[in-house]
């Protein structure tokens, strides 16, 4: 509300404030490594922008053969400065992160050798949404490097784009060119977006509140003590874990999205409906967008125009003539892409792996694609047909469900543990009614939570189709859209905040 | 619907929605910081929030009492009664689950400044040098605002505005609420400790069964945690003893007991350090470990010792002879003694236990045997043979007093009863008795002490003893007349209604006739045989041996200290436990069994 009473031109500081105020509230600490990424990035890129300035100046006042050389060098000093800045912040990252991981792994590894030798431990709690951060200013570095667009000239706002609370805890990561000239420019009060804000604060609230929070005890038991439990029952609980991480994630995002909306600003949209995909790839294109492309821009496609890429592209053609030779450097750059997104997650094996479960899915789904439209096509499938499509959903939904073994089994050995008891004791008749008592939800919350998961299905396959919820409520006669309020706001206070108490419910994805 | 309308809708219903929740706090208050005027269910605020609502309640009650018990919920264990009786004072607990001395210190501040204090007994556990000023959430854990002079408008605004849930919750359990304490509602208003009735009327004999009962004893983690809490504890409890010298206050230093494994959870050096340097700070009674550390069975759980504990620890600060307290079971720790006390090695208790076996007979005759019909000739056989193979019979009397005080028992001991109360009890089995010296227990059913019709009908049953045999019976000294109920061992055939055949609920009775009647019943059995007999009745055979925790509690309410039922096995009875005399075991004996299978049949 004081956003949009304050003078127009300092709207911006409102926001700046704002974010300070919330991180500060989180915790003195952490202002420091925040502080330490903005100010490494904004200096590298405002050396960045200096270096470019300095050069176009330069190659106006020299002959073609000494722009080549000049040219080579700002070339180099820029290089210089990006990899400087790159490698502080994501050793920063890696230290608080990874460290840990590695040098557990390095003294296991050692211990075969030799047990004299001990690698120090270090222990530090991971500062609220670092990843994010991070990922969200070095590629702004990166994208001045390759001048896409001029560096921000002023600290604070600058800071501001780094710092915007709403999307601090878990994303999305924001771009500067779409998010910026947002930030610092002034909004006036709109009804419009602030009913579209509150409405997908709501929205949000209720996924997290209502259905993540429910899933999450199941989840909990079923995860803690899963050696109880029949292989069927354990998928069913990775299942639960994939309703309940999407709610957890998209609530989140939802809220911070709505939070910015509110005040005139877009951010960048993380789902789209992921649990509709077709396929693999299709369910990272709708999955965490912000973290995908962000994938694509900055790893992805610098790894398969690089050099060495390059050669070996064409080196593959030759020896593997046909298919395989063509997507050899391009399987090969999404396995170095899903390793990351794997390490993205934490310093913990059953994350590499879990990279790895998806790269070599991807990887073989292109490689076999010709086959497996062979078999298609002898089958007689149908492959405009209505079932053709719902089977390729649920395949995709089985191969993301069986991913979730690995982010959220304890560790790796844990989760090839829980894979091998699904396989082997699946025992389908074991979802009893005493079973299911166990699980820690009472007859009420099932219920809640069933209706719940049934009401944003709906929702989704109504968005699926083309649809808007909103415009679709917007048609309705005004004492519906109330009771649709009504109904919202009583079914967040008596269902929400499932918890006994007031502990704020804690996203999944802050962690990463 | 434009836009701007909506926002309007939106608001209203977001300040509806609150003024809805903060009314449905104010008028449950689960937490009773509102004075809960309407519900008056402090025993359900305690539960949710003994910190903020016993000093609310304390608010409104405070000059009911002039001492306080303060500390954590191993506090509760010692008994507010028993420190009235030995200090002539009216105290209250005001422990607080999980309270480290943060928040001890605090209240301890708040009592003493605004309410008329005399005594404060401050009781330390092991963990409150473990943790300090932890707060987990702020509705349950967070001290009164008037205690720890934070705001307090906020901290009412905190409670008006809590998730309503609590306030549901608090309706929904007024509907469940039930005579037995249920997880909502485990602390009794009145003296402020836990209502742990149920769990002190839970039978408790051989180790494996109270093992497989309460495996976290059997599994107990090892570990070795440091105690990093120890400055600041020692802190608090000097300030705490400063506050009551200046106030002039009375103040005792209790160490808790400990069970061993909860013990050696803890770095032992930290533990040695942490008891020197409380010695430094002022004197205290220590309980941490003695042989008592070693049974589980004296124990709740792991960090919570039963209340049987507490006063034997109160009798032995208060020097309570009625009471048995194992030799090496506390010691006032002063500055002086600190070093010398703790550089002994703890003894293994011995002897604290007995094998007793428990004989049941009903109706002996000169005729055929049957299955509870006993020829004289083979009771005098049994006698004979238990005499010869060295059994010594003892009186239920015996029994309690051996685990109420500590009495010795003889060797071999094997008790001898009676059901129902036939005459053939005082005409054939007295006799023999008497003959042999050996003791008994006849329950009786008082509706039929002397009658040989059935009750207030011409029905013919076997005749039963007067009050007059009873009374010749007790005063040989080998025999009780104690309770088989006055008339709930109904006989169906004979009954109009649905009959009461033993001490469990009827189908459709309501809880509180259900209660009512059963107080009715042993009232009237307990006042008929005190006026005919002058004998105090203290142990009750339950009918067919059905009982129910209810029961069980309502009767130990009433005096009851010793139950029978008709489980065969032998009991295994502790001292200082009572409720090792609970659910006792009995061997029915047969008609046809032989002196021989008998002493097969007991241990």
């Amino acid at each position: 509300m004081i956003y949009f009473m304050v003078p127009r031109k300092i709207q911006w500081v409102i926001l700046l404030a704002a974010s300070c105020f919330f991180y500060l509230c989180s915790g003195v600490k952490i202002i420091f490594f925040l502080l330490f990424s903005t100010a490494t990035t904004f200096l590298a890129a405002l050396m960045l922008g200096r270096l470019s300035a300095d050069q176009k100046l330069k190659m106006n006042q020299l002959s073609s053969d000494e722009k080549k050389l000049v040219n080579e060098l700002f070339k180099k000093k820029k290089r210089l400065v990006v990899v400087a800045a790159l490698l502080l912040n994501f050793g920063l990252l890696f230290i608080l992160k990874y460290y840990g991981f590695v040098a557990e792994s390095l003294q296991a590894a050692l211990s075969m050798v030799t047990d004299s030798f001990s690698i120090p431990q270090i222990g530090i709690l991971l500062p609220l949404g670092i990843s994010f951060y991070i990922f969200q200013s070095t590629g702004y570095v990166i994208d001045v490097y390759r001048g896409k667009y001029e560096p921000d000239k002023n600290p604070f706002k600058f800071a501001l784009f780094v710092w915007f609370f709403p999307q601090i805890v878990q994303g999305p990561i924001g771009r500067h060119d779409k998010l910026a000239h947002q930030l610092y420019s002034p909004h006036r009060f709109d009804a419009d977006k602030m009913k579209y804000g509150l409405q997908l604060i709501l929205w949000g609230y209720f996924k997290k509140l209502v259905i993540a929070d429910r899933a999450a005890v199941v989840v909990n038991q079923i995860f803690g003590n899963y050696t109880d439990y029949s292989g069927a029952i354990i998928f069913f609980g990775v299942f639960m874990y994939s309703i309940q991480i999407y709610c957890d994630f998209s609530g989140g995002i939802d809220i911070a999205r709505g939070i910015a909306q509110g005040s005139g600003i877009e951010l960048a949209e993380n789902f789209r409906r992921p649990y509709f995909a077709t396929s693999l790839s299709d369910f990272w294109r709708r999955w965490h967008i912000t973290l995908g492309s962000w994938m694509r821009d900055y790893l992805f496609y610098p790894i398969s125009l690089s050099k060495p890429f390059v050669k070996l592209g064409r080196k593959a053609r030759k020896r593997f003539p046909g298919r395989t030779g063509k997507i050899l450097p391009t399987s090969i750059a999404t396995f170095i892409v899903f390793f990351v997104i794997g390490l993205w997650h934490g310093g913990n094996w059953k994350y590499v792996f879990f990279g790895l479960y998806n790269g070599v899915i991807i990887t073989f789904s292109l490689i076999y694609e010709p086959t497996y439209q062979r078999i298609c096509d002898r089958l007689h499938i149908n492959r405009e047909s209505k079932s053709w499509y719902a089977f390729r959903i649920l395949r995709t939904l089985a191969i993301v469900t069986v991913g979730r073994y690995f982010t959220r089994g304890n560790d790796l050995v844990t989760a090839l543990l829980m894979i091998k008891r699904t396989i082997l004791y699946f025992g389908t008749g074991s979802m009893t009614a005493a079973t299911i008592s166990t699980f820690g939800l009472s007859n009420s919350d099932w219920a809640v939570l069933i209706v719940s998961v049934m009401v944003m299905i709906a929702a989704g396959v109504l968005e699926e189709r083309g649809g808007n919820v909103r415009v679709e409520l917007e048609k309705r006669k005004p004492i519906l859209q109330i009771a649709v309020i009504v109904i919202a706001i009583i079914v967040l206070t008596a269902f929400g905040i499932f918890r006994e108490g007031y502990i704020a419910s804690e996203f999944i994805y802050r962690q990463f | 619907m434009s836009s701007k309308k909506w926002l309007l809708a939106f608001t209203i219903c977001i300040l509806l929605t609150a003024a809805v929740v903060a009314a449905l706090n104010w008028v449950t208050d689960p937490f009773g910081v509102f004075g809960d005027k309407n519900l008056n269910w402090y025993s359900f605020n305690f539960t949710n929030n003994p910190r903020a609502a016993k000093i609310a309640y304390l608010d409104q009650h405070a000059d009911e009492f002039d001492s306080y018990l303060i500390g954590c919920s191993s506090t509760s264990s010692f008994s507010v009664e028993r420190l009235n009786k030995y200090m002539n004072a009216r105290f209250y607990n005001l422990f607080m689950y999980g309270a480290d001395t943060y928040d001890t210190l605090e209240t301890a501040r708040y009592v003493l400044e605004n309410y008329e204090t005399r005594n404060l007994v401050l009781n330390l556990s092991i963990l409150n040098a473990y943790y300090y000023n932890y707060e987990n959430d702020p509705l349950t854990d967070s001290l009164h605002a008037k205690v720890d002079g934070s705001s307090l408008p906020k901290f009412y605004l905190k409670y008006l505005f809590a998730n309503p849930r609590y306030a549901l919750n608090k309706v929904d359990a007024l509907r469940k609420d039930s005579y037995l304490p249920k997880t909502f509602d485990v602390f009794d208003v009145k003296t402020g400790s836990y209502n742990k009735c149920a769990r002190d009327i839970e039978p408790i004999g051989k180790m494996p069964a109270y093992l497989e009962a309460y495996p976290v004893f059997a599994n107990y983690p090892s570990a070795s945690y440091n105690l990093p809490q120890t400055e600041n504890c020692l802190a608090s409890v000097a300030e705490i003893k400063h506050l009551c010298e200046e106030k002039g206050v009375n103040f005792i230093l209790i160490f808790s007991p400990l069970y061993v494994e909860h013990a050696s959870y803890f770095n032992k050096a930290e533990v040695n350090n942490f008891l020197a340097r409380l010695a430094q700070v002022s004197d205290f009674w220590d309980f941490s470990l003695s042989s008592v550390s070693d049974d589980p069975r004296y124990f709740y759980d792991a960090t919570h010792f039963r209340n049987c504990v507490g006063d034997m620890a109160l009798a032995r600060i208060f020097g309570d002879d009625n009471t048995y307290i194992p030799s090496d079971f506390g010691v006032l720790v002063t500055a002086d003694n600190a070093a010398e006390l703790w550089s002994k090695t703890r003894s293994v208790a011995s002897g604290y236990t007995a094998q007793v076996p428990i004989l049941m007979y009903h109706h002996l005759s000169e005729g055929e045997a049957s299955s509870t019909v006993i020829p004289v000739k083979t009771f005098a056989s049994h006698l004979q043979a238990l005499q010869a193979a060295g059994y010594n019979t003892i009186s239920l009397s015996q029994l309690k007093s051996f685990v109420e005080n500590g009495d010795k028992l003889p060797k071999n001991p094997v008790v001898i009863t009676f059901d129902d109360g036939y005459e053939s009890n005082y005409s054939l089995a007295y006799p023999l008795l008497k003959k042999y010296n050996m003791k008994a227990t006849i329950f009786v059913i008082g509706s039929s002490i002397g009658k040989d019709t059935y009750k207030d009908t011409d029905y013919p049953i076997t005749p039963h003893f007067s009050y007059d045999q009873a009374q010749e019976m007790i005063a040989s000294g080998l025999v009780e007349i104690q309770c088989h109920t006055y008339d709930m061992h109904q006989w169906q055939d004979y009954e109009q209604g649905v009959a009461r055949e033993t001490i469990s609920m009827l189908e459709g009775e309501s809880e509180e006739d259900y209660i009512a009647g059963l107080r009715s019943d042993f009232e009237i059995f307990r006042k008929e045989l005190q006026t005919n007999t002058e004998s105090q009745v203290f142990a009750f055979s339950y009918p067919k041996g059905e009982y129910n925790t209810l029961a069980a509690v309502l009767l130990n309410e009433a005096g009851i200290t010793v139950t029978v039922t008709t489980e065969p096995g032998t009991n295994t009875v502790i001292k200082g436990l009572p409720q090792s005399l609970l659910g006792l075991h009995r061997y029915g004996v047969n008609g046809n069994m032989s002196a021989a299978e008998l002493l097969d049949l007991i241990p």
